[in-house]
């Protein structure tokens, strides 16, 4: 019986799904009687796809693309029933946030891909300043460890830790210029962007240091290498392979903060989006900025849980 | 290798009043030991004693807190000596055998060569490749340290001190952490090495092995030399009854 009850069945699940489809897809019911039926009947439809559905998902001898199909059968079920209950204004929404008419305008498209390249911009000047900044701070933090360098870069990683980033970017804009210090609206950006970057890397790296044995520093002390050759030729190499997966997904956060240059007038995705949002009076450049995100960070993301994988052992 | 008698004056290594304090401990309180050229000497103590922590006095890995050490004559606890050109004329052998694992077995022996001597990298990796021949690890030389057992380990480590064209090597309990059919084949190349005239001072309780190579056998314990002389004479006939619990203990 139990047997019976798991073996999958795709020709009845095929039925099922035409015959629910069928149904949702049908006009629905409005007042009355008629709704607590249509209810009832909505609910049946899902039970007895489901009822075929959850054998062939756990059988396995089920072919893949058979798993696969089912799997997407089930998410146009779900799709139907939504739009068949919700109370949708649906040719507004897809007027005011999915309108190509408006992002075909002249120099829309234009505008929003150099936004990507600034905030790319922004995202690659930030990147490498605050690594050598995370990195230098770690490497003198364990080789100098002298007291008070160590409580000032502590204070360092510890202040900007604290600071939001957006807060950052408001006050050093607004602020510089009294101090004198005229520095471009990118300039800030990748400045304040830097500073708050720099002190995570610096825990970032410092874990990685940390993690290496003592026993390695003394090995490599013991041949005659100097402190900062142990550092660069036995400790780092070891280091930066350990820190990989949270240094990258720091790397992650850091494109995506991008987005926060937007406040001192940056014009990269966000920024751009939001002046094309006023002009044209229509939210679609802020789904496309949304996308070319995506873009970005789509490919960053995998590349980052593969290299989780790849954590070494040890 | 045959320079043995004409220097016979200077020792190797001679240690003078060593103290050092952890903190509050005082761990070793006022060690003398003279090592000749090509002798090989012997720690021996309990856990604790401070054998370990004098072994690294001897090229300042470890700091001593007052005394001195000179290597042929000339004092090196000194602020002004390079410390790092004293370690590279002594080898250092870990427990733990603390190869670099990022490093195949070659690059762990040629790193010294290429950084601290300053030695064209093919030629670092020849004289690099003819230690570990020396060790018998000519096959394994582009392995990393992972792939290989934990007395392979050891002899490369053995090699990297030797690869250096050290003065003298120490060893710190360099079986202690080898399963035991792996113990004789790093004895086995340190027994060589004593036997090719290399200064050695050793920590380890490898009784048969000390029998057979050590000269001089220093017994240690709560940071004192309790006793010292010939290897037989300790081992056969201690004169310290802490000595001869030791000895009744570790057989």
């Amino acid at each position: 019986m139990r047997q019976e009850l798991i073996k999958s069945r795709p020709i009845p699940l095929i039925l099922m799904f035409l015959v629910g489809l069928g149904y949702l897809l049908a006009a629905p019911a409005t007042s009355g009687i008629g709704i607590a039926f249509d209810i009832t009947a909505t609910v049946a439809v899902f039970v007895a796809f489901l009822f075929l559905f959850v054998p062939v998902q756990i059988d396995k001898g089920a072919p893949l693309w058979l798993q696969n199909l089912s799997a997407l059968a089930l998410l146009v079920l779900a799709t139907a029933a939504f739009f068949r209950w919700a109370d949708g204004d649906w040719g507004r929404l897809g007027y005011l946030f999915f309108n190509v008419e408006v992002m075909s305008r002249p120099g829309a498209m234009a505008r929003m891909l150099s936004g990507l390249w600034i905030a790319v911009q922004v995202f690659l000047f930030s990147l490498v300043l605050s690594t050598l900044l995370g990195m230098f701070m770690a490497v003198v933090r364990s080789i100098v460890n002298d007291a008070l360098l160590n409580f000032f870069i502590d204070a360092y990683v510890d202040v900007f830790r604290a600071v939001p980033p957006i807060v950052l970017l408001l006050v050093t804009y607004s602020a510089l210029p009294y101090s004198g210090i005229v520095l471009s609206p990118f300039a800030t950006g990748v400045v304040a962007l830097t500073l708050i970057e720099g002190a995570y890397l610096t825990e970032v790296f410092r874990s990685g240091i940390e993690a290496i044995h003592r026993n390695q520093v003394l090995s490599a002390r013991s041949i005659g290498l100097t402190a900062w050759q142990a550092m660069r030729l036995v400790v780092l190499p070891q280091s930066v392979r350990i820190v990989l997966p949270d240094y990258s997904n720091r790397l992650i956060g850091l494109m995506k903060r991008t987005a926060e240059t937007s406040v001192i007038a940056i014009a990269e995705i966000l920024k751009v989006a939001q002046d094309l949002q006023s002009q044209f009076v229509n939210a679609t450049p802020l789904v496309v900025g949304a996308l070319l995100y995506m873009v970005v960070l789509f490919p960053m993301t995998r590349f980052v849980s593969r290299l989780e994988k790849s954590r070494p052992r040890q | 290798m045959s320079a043995v008698s004409d220097t016979k004056a200077e020792p190797m290594i001679e240690a003078r009043g060593i103290h050092k304090y952890f903190g509050g401990s005082h761990v070793l309180r006022g060690i003398d030991a003279t090592i000749a050229r090509g002798e090989v000497a012997a720690l021996m103590g309990s856990s604790g004693s401070g054998k370990s922590t004098f072994l690294r006095c001897l090229n300042r890995i470890e700091e001593p807190s007052q005394g001195d050490v000179l290597i042929e004559g000339t004092v090196i606890t000194d602020l002004r000596t390079d410390v790092n050109r004293v370690r590279a004329d002594i080898g250092m052998v870990f427990q733990e055998y603390n190869l670099f694992p990022h490093m195949t077995v070659l690059e762990n022996v040629a790193l010294g060569l290429i950084y601290v001597r300053r030695r064209p990298r093919s030629e670092a990796q020849e004289t690099a490749a003819d230690a570990l021949k020396r060790v018998g690890l000519a096959d394994h030389v582009t392995k990393h340290p992972q792939q290989l057992s934990g007395g392979q380990q050891q002899r490369v480590a053995i090699a990297r001190s030797l690869a250096m064209r050290p003065k003298a090597i120490l060893f710190d309990e360099p079986t202690s952490a080898l399963d035991p059919e792996m113990v004789n084949e790093v004895l086995e190349v340190m027994r060589t090495l004593a036997e090719e005239g290399m200064t050695m001072v050793v920590v380890s309780h490898e009784i048969g092995f000390l029998r057979k190579a050590a000269d001089q056998l220093i017994m240690l314990d709560a940071g004192q030399v309790v006793e010292r002389g010939p290897t037989a004479r300790v081992l056969d006939e201690p004169e310290h009854e802490r000595t001869r619990e030791f000895l009744r203990a570790i057989r």
